[in-house]
């Protein structure tokens, strides 16, 4: 299939990258919305790449590694977009830019081949479960760049006005993602009753994403009953995504799954 | 720092105290986490031979720990059981705070939904395979524990859908230049080996190849043995072969020029159904069609479609289950989806 939205879509990412470095380095704000125009830009071209794959395999773009990479790095620039309003200062392009490059770059070391559906991914689930399940990725995803610039930029200046943004920030994002990755386990349990006869069977994935649940369970909870605040949670938050990466990636490669054919 | 905001009005014991804890909870959570995670390392379910082969004098530990089974252990059991306890009591002691957050109260409640349904499929709920070849009825589950089911099943026909019918890979061994080489061909198309110096035609494909009446034939579109016919043509003139894929060496002449050996890559699997009829007190019910994704459901049991025999086209294993779990255990996934969607519309309109 033809990839040239998808090399734009990477050309643009790029862009946004360099423009966003430039406004930083000589002190050009005006620079910045031609990053912020580019990183549009590049979720245009991914969703028209997502749009014609799904075209050409008559199904969603989300049945191999390679299809719900790209999903789930269009999902994050769409909801950086969503929750612009409330990322405070001017990282949540740039990081966005930078991590969405970096899964791109990642997508071209994948198998792009449009294969046909093995009988378990013929279902309208397969929409439902894996998109909702990106999402979550995805949102968690924001979480963890919020809490790495946190990290980074205001590291040992925890009552510095920024940095109570971005854990602000880091609370809504990982909030969106708990509650989308509840979703998707549920939707993805409901599809296993339909295909394998049972809502849970202990495979290694389901078991992945369970603990992943878990881990953000004790965030959520830390946060609300022991009052973990800033630089803590920005670390949970990192521990996190390390849990989602693992689920995502990990599984398909170390472990024999149900899931195999995700790989 | 306040570590934890407990309601006055919950009158508890100071074991049921540490039982509502959220303390109580890291630790179950965390413990859930090392259990879950070391149970996807240690491969689950295998043999006393199996463990011992692969993990030698470990073995006997990792079987006395129960860490061969670790999902269906009694620690797991107990800790899924603790944290449902804790999250219980940890509600109820809270219950003037949960007024105030019904959304909370809806998260705990679904949370306790899905375990509960979880403890009715795992005490109540029957799953069993029933192995049956085209005409064959029984009403017989089996599996960990044999069952009767309140009707008889009777596989009538099976299909197996393919995409494509298969790839045929050739490897052709000159015996008088000493040289072999692998290539796909396919019926009715000219394939070049050896840089062109021979020409390989595959002139029929017999999937299930039988000598009939009138010579060569197919008994079926299934390959069940798969046949080529071959012409090789080289600068010295043309041999024609026979290769077949699961007797390779048959019908070959020591005085050819060449050795055909011949492999069948089966075609991607489409989809796999099956035809059953269910009979109760001797009489055709319904018959209808079972597909992956596309199970059957009949009086509180339900029929998927789980698998084949790639050797017996006539062989399809059909899983039945009857699970009283699953209603309550999707009610607590709605209403914890619902639950967590409320908090974080309410999150989104005060300030964290």
């Amino acid at each position: 299939m033809n990839t040239t939205a998808l090399n734009l879509a990477f050309a643009c990412y790029l862009a946004a990258l360099l423009a966003y470095a430039a406004a930083f380095l000589f002190a050009r704000p005006a620079l910045r919305k031609g990053g912020h125009a580019a990183l549009a830009a590049a979720w245009l071209m991914q969703a028209a790449f997502l749009a014609l794959r799904w075209h050409s395999a008559g199904h969603a773009p989300l049945a191999n590694q390679f299809e719900s990479l790209v999903s789930m790095s269009w999902g994050i620039t769409g909801l950086c977009f969503c929750l612009w309003r409330l990322a405070p200062g001017t990282w949540l392009g740039p990081a966005t830019a930078a991590f969405s490059l970096a899964l791109l770059g990642v997508c071209a070391l994948l198998d792009s081949t449009i294969a046909p559906l093995v009988p378990a991914l013929q279902s309208n689930w397969l929409l439902l479960h894996v998109s909702v399940i990106m999402l979550a990725y995805a949102a968690l995803a924001l979480s963890f760049l919020a809490s790495a610039v946190h990290l980074t930029a205001y590291r040992g200046r925890p009552d510095h006005e920024a940095a109570m943004a971005l854990d602000r920030f880091n609370t809504r994002a990982m909030g969106l993602g708990y509650l989308l990755l509840t979703a998707g386990i549920a939707l993805g349990a409901v599809w296993a009753n339909e295909a394998w006869g049972s809502y849970w069977s202990w495979d290694p994935k389901e078991t992945w994403s369970l603990i992943t649940w878990l881990v953000y369970t004790s965030a959520i909870h830390l946060r609300r009953t022991h009052h973990w605040r800033g630089q803590r949670m920005a670390w949970f938050s990192v521990l996190g995504f390390a849990f989602v990466l693992f689920t995502y990636f990990g599984v398909n490669y170390l472990m024999s799954s149900l899931h195999s054919y995700a790989g | 720092m306040t570590p934890y905001n407990k309601d006055s009005g919950g009158a508890l014991t100071a074991g049921a105290e540490l039982l509502a804890s959220p303390r109580l909870l890291y630790w179950l959570l965390g413990s859930l986490v090392i259990l879950c995670a070391t149970g996807t390392i240690i491969p689950q379910g295998e043999s006393v031979a199996w463990y011992t082969g692969r993990f030698g004098a470990w073995a006997g530990l990792l079987l006395r720990l129960r860490l061969t089974d670790v999902y269906h252990s009694g620690p797991f059991t107990a800790l899924l059981g603790a944290l449902g306890l804790n999250l219980a009591l940890c509600t109820w002691r809270r219950q003037v705070h949960m007024r105030l957050r019904p959304d909370v109260l809806l998260t705990h409640l679904a949370i306790l939904a899905v375990l509960s349904g979880g403890m009715l499929s795992a005490l109540r709920g029957r799953r069993g395979s029933l192995p049956l070849t085209v005409g064959q009825t029984t009403d017989w589950a089996e599996g960990t524990r044999r069952f009767r089911l309140p009707f008889a099943v009777k596989l009538e026909d099976f299909h197996l859908d393919l995409y494509d019918s298969g790839r045929h890979r050739l490897t052709v061994t000159s015996r008088q230049e000493s040289w072999n080489e692998t290539a796909e061909v396919r019926p009715g198309q000219t394939t070049a080996f050896h840089g062109g110096a021979l020409k390989v035609v595959a002139l029929d494909y017999y999937p299930d190849f039988a000598l009939g009446s009138k010579g060569p034939a197919t008994r079926s579109s299934e390959p069940n043995n798969p046949a080529l016919r071959l012409a090789l043509t080289d600068a010295q003139g043309i041999e024609k072969h026979w290769a077949f894929a699961r007797f390779p060496g048959f019908h070959s002449d020591p005085k050819s020029r060449y050795i055909v050996a011949y492999e069948l890559i089966p075609g991607r699997i489409k989809q796999f159904r099956s035809e059953v009829s269910l009979i109760e007190g001797g009489w055709v019910s319904t018959r209808r069609s079972i597909a992956v994704n596309k199970p059957l459901r009949w009086k509180g049991f339900t029929l998927y479609q789980a698998g084949y025999d790639p050797e017996n086209p006539n062989y399809s294993n059909v899983l039945v289950s009857h699970d009283p779990g699953v209603p309550v255990v999707y009610a607590g996934f709605l209403l914890l989806t619902a639950g967590l969607a409320w908090t974080f519309l309410l999150a989104l309109r005060r300030p964290t």
